[in-house]
């Protein structure tokens, strides 16, 4: 039926008639799609997403990727990064459409949310090859359950107090250990409206759970007993009440009144532009510093956040980190995509996935954090001290809210939801007390614990 | 008679086909976007009240028809007056806002001015500007250190030393309203210049014979004949308004405490945060069914006035 002429290969005979030619068309697109699989029969295609949206981090995981694919033939990768606000929605569509992502690079909710709906894989053997030992083990504790560990620790995201160093100095201040002296010290460094001692951000969305949840771990609070796994938070009512206190008072005395929208943009740039004398943080503020003001960078330096009493340091901080995790799909997508994750897991290719954005990612294995690629960073040399704190006093004792017993989705709804947020900044208005705030917050903890099924 | 019957017959039957054909074209034609509606809006709104009735297990995938105890738990929410209170705050004082600038800005590029057209231009850029753009330059504007607005607040008294009006819950309020007027007035404006246009002067000129005033010449002459104009901006502002969530989301959050809180928000927390779609759904259509009662209230009670 069809014509050929040289060099155009197939083309329509003139006397076909429109109906006829129509019929072609279908036919050859049909036999054109119907040869693309037979193609590709070998092509395995492995959907990679990252949470991290930030250029210099997602370049170099894909750089990775497409490096490693290198020495895996007739394996390829789609790429994609999906921001942190989205990510739920993603999740949930894609697991409508039976399509998880087979590699996913993102926060402890996520691999818990996942691992509920029973949509990834445990990835024990990968850690088993690289060695157990050069993980962290509190990486490991908070995406382990049922024995299993469901996601592979890439790096920290770490929670401290930044401290300008000069006006700790000038003011003849020591590093506080406990809360009266934090406040003290916020107090000394007061010289409003042009200084505050203290940043106390509260944006409902993400950013307030991150202040009350450093305060109250440091209390010895927990959502949920580390041992038994039962519903802890109202019978930490007393150290629930006393953080919120604390932080408003905190608030009060020593930051910004606007603090209580700030997000994480608005407290960093106080801090690296001289509002702020202190800030609780994740370490960004180093990058910041070099954009925005390099002077910063001499005078800053960092603290765990103390516990209420000098003599006994906070048993932990609220911390988190960036995992791989592999989605389950079919034995051979699986199996190349935890093939992907051991050459990924090199030491000098999970110290560069760090330092593409140093001092906020520490690495989450030793072999990383000890390699020359990580080492010999000009800004990991530059804060080698604080870094060194970091890494052995910080990261050593943390939760993520809701997973102090290991993963549970919990963590992902206390994201996703603002309940935290609205007692606060309702505390801080004055709305309400610090005990209502605690009690809305422990109510809505129940009622978000009951939508899960526990 | 045969002779004469057969053109006759002839004639009705390609007539028939005729009209048959056309019919086939204008399905055709029509098709595409019935298709589209239907798949796109129907389909949803029909899904969106079944699921209304169900409760939605996102982790387990399992539905559970519950009735109507989404509603009855909608309407027992500690949450339901404080967003309706703000729902109706957002509303009103957003429509009054888009509705008097508007029409101001109208009136203004109505005049044969030097320069009319390239003010036109200028005032319709909030129409045109993305959102998210829009919403980044309040914020920046409001912010309470380096923000214009706020210093000028702070330097007039307004507001203590590095406060932001977003960080109290009526200056929120008041902040997201003045930024959804500044950015939905170019509309308004837009529709009542065309029907400005369309007024004949004459009846401008019987007003001024009859010794009418510029004030009175508006109230009489102006206002009148806007009222086609008006019915139809407030079903269309009205709706959009109410379900308006980008602007508020993206410069507040609903917050502080909620105080900024509003419909839209409230069923994007529920479906997005706490993954309660069929709550959520619930939610949705309790909004569309208001704002569809309240549409055919206000298009028949204006009929109804017409008619009298």
């Amino acid at each position: 039926m069809l014509e050929f002429d040289e060099g155009n290969g197939a083309r329509f005979p003139r006397r076909l008639p429109p109906l006829n030619r129509l019929a072609a068309c279908v036919a050859l697109a049909a036999g054109l799609l119907g040869s693309a699989p037979a193609a590709r029969a070998e092509e395995l295609e492995l959907s990679v997403w990252s949470n991290l949206t930030t250029a210099a981090q997602a370049d170099v995981i894909q750089r990775q990727v497409n490096a490693c694919l290198k020495e895996m033939p007739g394996v390829s990768a789609k790429f994609e990064t999906v921001p942190f606000g989205s990510m739920y929605t993603r999740l949930i569509t894609s697991m409508k459409k039976g399509d998880v992502p087979n590699v996913m690079n993102t926060l402890e909710g996520a691999v818990a949310y996942l691992q509920a709906k029973g949509a990834v894989v445990p990835v024990d053997d990968v850690i088993d090859q690289l060695g157990r030992g050069d993980f962290l083990a509190s990486y490991l504790a908070a995406v382990s359950k049922s024995g299993k560990v469901w996601g592979l620790p890439d790096w920290a995201l770490h929670q401290e107090v930044w401290y300008r160093k000069d006006l700790f100095q000038a003011a003849g201040l020591a590093v506080p250990k406990s809360w009266d002296e934090l406040l003290a010290a916020a107090n000394k460094l007061n010289k409003k409206p042009d200084q505050y001692g203290f940043a106390v951000p509260m944006d409902r969305a993400l950013v307030a759970p991150q202040t009350y949840f450093q305060i109250f771990y440091s209390a010895g609070g927990t959502i949920f007993d580390p041992k038994t796994g039962e519903y802890a938070f109202g019978d930490k009512r007393a150290e629930a009440v006393a953080a919120m206190k604390f932080m408003l008072a905190l608030y009060k005395e020593a930051s910004p009144p606007a603090s209580i929208e700030w997000s994480w943009s608005g407290y960093r740039e106080a801090f690296v532009k001289g509002q702020v004398a202190m800030t609780n943080e994740w370490g960004a503020v180093v990058g910041i510093a070099q954009e925005q003001n390099p002077k910063m960078l001499d005078q800053m330096g960092v603290f765990a956040f103390p516990g209420p009493s000098a003599d006994k340091p906070a048993p932990a901080a609220l911390n988190g980190g960036y995992y791989y995790l592999v989605g389950k799909s079919t034995d051979a997508k699986v199996a190349a995509s935890k093939k992907l994750l051991l050459c990924m897991y090199k030491p000098e290719r999970v110290a560069e996935r760090a330092i593409s954005r140093p001092i906020f990612a520490v690495p989450a294995t030793h072999s990383a954090f000890e390699s020359a690629a990580y080492q010999s960073n000009d800004i990991v040399k530059r804060f080698k001290p604080e870094i060194d704190y970091i890494f052995n006093n910080v990261m050593s004792h943390w939760y993520r809210y809701g997973m102090e017993a290991g993963l549970n989705p919990l963590a992902g709804q206390i994201e996703a939801t603002t309940f935290i947020g609205d007692a606060m900044q309702n505390a801080a208005l004055g709305k309400i007390t610090a005990e209502q705030a605690v009690d809305q917050i422990d109510q809505q903890l129940r009622f978000q614990i009951s939508l899960l099924g526990g | 008679l045969a002779r004469s019957y057969r053109p006759a017959q002839a004639a009705r039957a390609t007539g028939r086909r005729a009209a048959a054909s056309r019919a086939v074209i204008g399905i055709a034609l029509a098709a595409p976007s019935i298709a589209i509606l239907v798949g796109l809006v129907a389909y949803p709104v029909v899904d969106a009240i079944r699921l209304s009735f169900n409760d939605v297990d996102m982790l387990t995938d399992s539905e559970r028809f519950v009735g109507l105890a989404n509603y009855a738990a909608a309407f027992h929410d500690p949450g339901f007056w404080p967003i309706l209170a703000n729902t109706a705050i957002w509303s009103a004082g957003s429509l009054v806002g888009q509705f008097a600038l508007g029409l101001l800005a109208a009136i203004i590029i109505d005049q044969r001015l030097p320069g009319v057209a390239f003010v036109r231009s200028i005032l319709l850029l909030p129409y045109v500007v993305p959102v998210i753009a829009l919403a980044l330059f309040w914020r920046w504007m409001l912010d309470g250190t380096y923000g214009i607005i706020s210093h000028l607040l702070q330097h007039l008294g307004l507001l203590a030393a590095n406060q932001s009006p977003l960080a109290l819950p009526s200056g929120a309020m008041a902040s997201v309203i003045v930024a959804n007027v500044w950015r939905s007035f170019p509309f308004v404006m837009i529709v009542y210049w065309a029907a400005l246009q369309d007024i004949p002067q004459e009846q401008y000129e019987a007003a001024k014979v009859d010794g009418a005033h510029a004030l009175q010449q508006f109230w009489y002459v102006t206002l009148p004949n806007l009222r086609n104009a008006t019915v139809t901006l407030i079903v269309l502002r009205v709706v959009w308004t109410v379900t308006y969530f980008d602007l508020i989301w993206l410069v507040t959050h609903g917050g502080p405490g909620g105080a900024t809180k509003h419909w839209p928000i409230w069923i994007y927390e529920e479906a997005m945060g706490s993954l309660r779609f069929g709550y959520a759904a619930a939610l949705a259509v309790l909004m569309g069914a208001f704002l569809m009662a309240a549409a055919i209230v206000y298009v028949r009670g204006t009929q109804y006035k017409d008619a009298r």
